[in-house]
């Protein structure tokens, strides 16, 4: 009955949807051949280097607010604009089949901003949205690929207000 | 977006051999474009994702009712394609068709994992309302002619299998909400499987698939 899938009108979804998937995707590569690997490690070590030069700069620019977590070593990097992200360290891989979510909560509710994996001695994650002023940040674990509403209780999170 | 974000961002390595570009993808088949996203392609993947992203998400709100559940739904199948590409085979179905049956298939199993909807009426389902400027003609023909045939199906044995598809229902679910014997209900999806085969071969549409 296949062909029931097509009698249904079709139905805009949310924009950010597109980017979920296609996020998710680039962190669920099918099958990587083994020369692309190396040649992923090689730049990924490239970028390592490039980003720990890049983050004195961005931890120490003008209106730039640290926000301890409470649950687990780190961090909560707020830039004057809102861009953020999560510093975490020693956060164990997520388990198989599950990833971790950051989620931005304020009175408006929980918004998702970010899916990462863990399992680096610094996990670094750029959230996706921004940070207004008062909100908190707190990460669940939820299966691969995120999911769009907040239903579990967070790991841990900013210790306060960012 | 700085160049201090653009560096911390998760390394994807290039691909070893030539792609499309976007531009040559959007005037790829269907076909074509599972192929490509069969060898990690995903621009190819987003190209897919634009042309039936509508059509997945209204299916997934009909069975599912409930916006961020579709959108899990939509999110899980896509990444289903992602990863299963490599098993599409061109020759049983159209790919419109297998990824639609991958979407609905996660739906149902959505609706199972949050056990709802079971002691709702049956005839309320909420119909998307979302405008469908964008989607492709063939499509549109398609679902025409695909509610044509439906129409043209006996009320009892289309109530069944509509109730069986959109409501996630097993048969011997289905006969306890319609208060039926399952043998009645056996009957009804029989033959109006049987009816809408036939019809659809009439129609011209294309046949049964599973992914």
């Amino acid at each position: 009955v296949a062909a029931l899938a097509l009698a249904v009108p079709p139905a805009e979804p949310p924009r950010e949807l597109r980017g979920r998937v296609l996020a998710a995707t680039r962190r669920r590569a099918p099958v990587v051949p083994l020369r692309r690997v190396l040649a992923g490690a090689v730049a990924l070590a490239a970028a390592a280097v490039l980003a720990l030069g890049l983050q004195h700069a961005f931890d120490h620019g003008a209106g730039t607010r640290t926000v301890a977590l409470a649950g687990v070593r780190g961090s909560l990097v707020v830039q004057s604009d809102g861009r953020a992200r999560l510093l975490v360290h020693g956060l164990p891989a997520a388990r198989p089949g599950r990833t971790y979510e950051a989620w931005i909560i304020d009175r408006n509710g929980a918004i998702p901003a970010a899916l990462f994996r863990g399992g680096a001695s610094l996990t670094i994650a750029l959230l996706f949205r921004r940070v207004p002023h008062g909100a908190r940040v707190a990460v669940t674990e939820e299966r691969a690929g995120g999911v769009a509403r907040l239903r579990g209780t967070p790991l841990f999170g900013t210790a306060g207000a960012a | 977006m700085t160049g201090a974000e653009e560096a911390l961002r998760p390394v994807v390595a290039l691909p070893l051999l030539p792609r499309p570009s976007m531009q040559t993808r959007s005037n790829l088949s269907d076909e074509e474009l599972l192929g490509l996203v069969a060898r990690s392609d995903d621009e190819a993947l987003a190209e897919l994702y634009d042309r039936y992203s509508r059509q997945a998400y209204g299916l997934a709100l009909r069975i599912l009712r409930d916006e961020a559940l579709a959108q899990d739904a939509v999110q899980e199948a896509f990444l289903a394609v992602w990863r299963t590409a490599g098993r599409f085979l061109a020759d049983r179905a159209k790919a419109s068709t297998w990824i639609l049956t991958i979407v609905h298939r996660r739906a149902v199993d959505v609706v199972r994992r949050e056990e709802r909807r079971r002691g709702d009426p049956l005839d309320d389902a909420r119909e998307p309302s979302g405008e469908a400027t964008d989607e492709t003609a063939d499509l549109r023909e398609r679902r025409t002619a695909i509610q044509a045939v439906l129409r043209r199906l006996p009320d009892e044995q289309r109530q069944a299998l509509e109730l069986a598809y959109y409501g996630g229902l097993t048969q011997a679910e289905l006969a306890e909400r319609l208060a039926l014997p399952l043998g009645t209900i056996k009957s009804r999806m029989f033959a109006g499987l049987s009816k809408l085969r036939d019809l659809l071969a009439e129609a011209g549409l294309e046949e049964i698939v599973r992914p």
